[in-house]
């Protein structure tokens, strides 16, 4: 990254709060500064653009249900140890 | 029926609906802090067993997927007894250098897009389980069961500091896995040799 700053804010502040912005822990008046040094900031925001494409792709990780037939055999097998337990049978 | 049996059925019944409704999650949560689906599976069934039996604590409109978790991450750290063995040394300075020369390098290699551009699930889930366990924990509840960091330092008990220098050091273990596995299938460009002038951060 080349010397600069925009809005008064160097890009590597911008980048040290990459993941406090995009994940939302970060106060109105800082996420407003760092939007505005995004609009000016062509480095910084594709490294923005970067990263949330990152956290976009860890978050969808899970989504696929592609394991049904084995939380069904999973679900068989806890509910079995849990009427060892004392735990009702399903109606 | 007596009343206490009936209170007892009822019980049973909210566990039924607030509890084992999770199982799925769970089950997940557990593959991945197992990285093993048998010892997965057993660990899934021993966090239901231990809920159930300690029903009674869980906080009638609390949460309940958080409550889960919490049990099965604390069997699995106790079986693994990792907890004592946690070593970290975390380096915000170099983590925020590492994160921007990691960009850099994927933007040369022409993997600018690759979070967008090709299923990563698979390299992803070898990535994270790859990495150490507080590192993957943090990852697990923010990114993927979207946790504020507030409620994942209090989760797994820590500041919520630290809990924010971990995910950026997951993150960061967590880019390097997936773009070392875009060089392996071959989607990135040769090297471009660069001074290093360039690459400071301001």
């Amino acid at each position: 990254m080349t010397e600069h700053s925009v809005d008064h804010i160097p890009c590597e502040h911008v980048i040290r709060s990459v993941w406090d912005y995009l994940d939302g822990e970060i106060d109105a008046e800082r996420k407003e500064r760092i939007r505005r040094h995004l609009e000016l900031c062509d480095h910084c925001r594709d490294q923005y653009t970067f990263e949330g494409a990152f956290l976009r792709s860890v978050s969808r990780l899970l989504d696929d249900d592609n394991d049904a037939g084995v939380a069904e055999s999973l679900r068989r097998r806890v509910e079995a140890a849990l009427i060892e337990h004392g735990f009702p049978r399903a109606t | 029926m007596t009343l206490a049996e009936s209170h007892h059925q009822l019980t049973e019944a909210e566990f039924r609906s607030e509890a084992l409704r999770w199982l799925p999650n769970v089950a997940r949560y557990a593959r991945l802090l197992t990285r093993n689906q048998s010892d997965a599976d057993d660990l899934a069934q021993e966090t239901f067993l231990r809920a159930y039996l300690n029903w009674s604590t869980f906080r009638p409109g609390s949460d309940c997927r958080k409550w889960l978790f919490t049990i099965c991450r604390h069997l699995f750290l106790r079986g693994e007894q990792r907890a004592a063995r946690m070593v970290s040394v975390e380096d915000p300075e170099a983590d925020v250098q590492g994160i921007a020369e990691l960009y850099w390098d994927a933007a040369e290699s022409g993997l600018a897009h690759l979070f967008d551009r090709i299923d990563l699930g698979p390299a992803l889930e070898r990535g994270l389980q790859g990495i150490q366990v507080e590192y993957r924990d943090v990852v697990i509840l923010v990114d993927i069961e979207d946790y504020t960091y507030a409620d994942a330092a209090e989760a797994l008990g820590l500041p919520v500091g630290t809990v924010r220098s971990r995910l950026f050091r997951a993150r960061r273990l967590l880019q390097q896995a997936l773009i070392e596995h875009a060089r392996d299938i071959g989607l990135a460009k040769p090297p471009v040799t660069q001074s290093g002038d360039e690459r400071v951060l301001t």
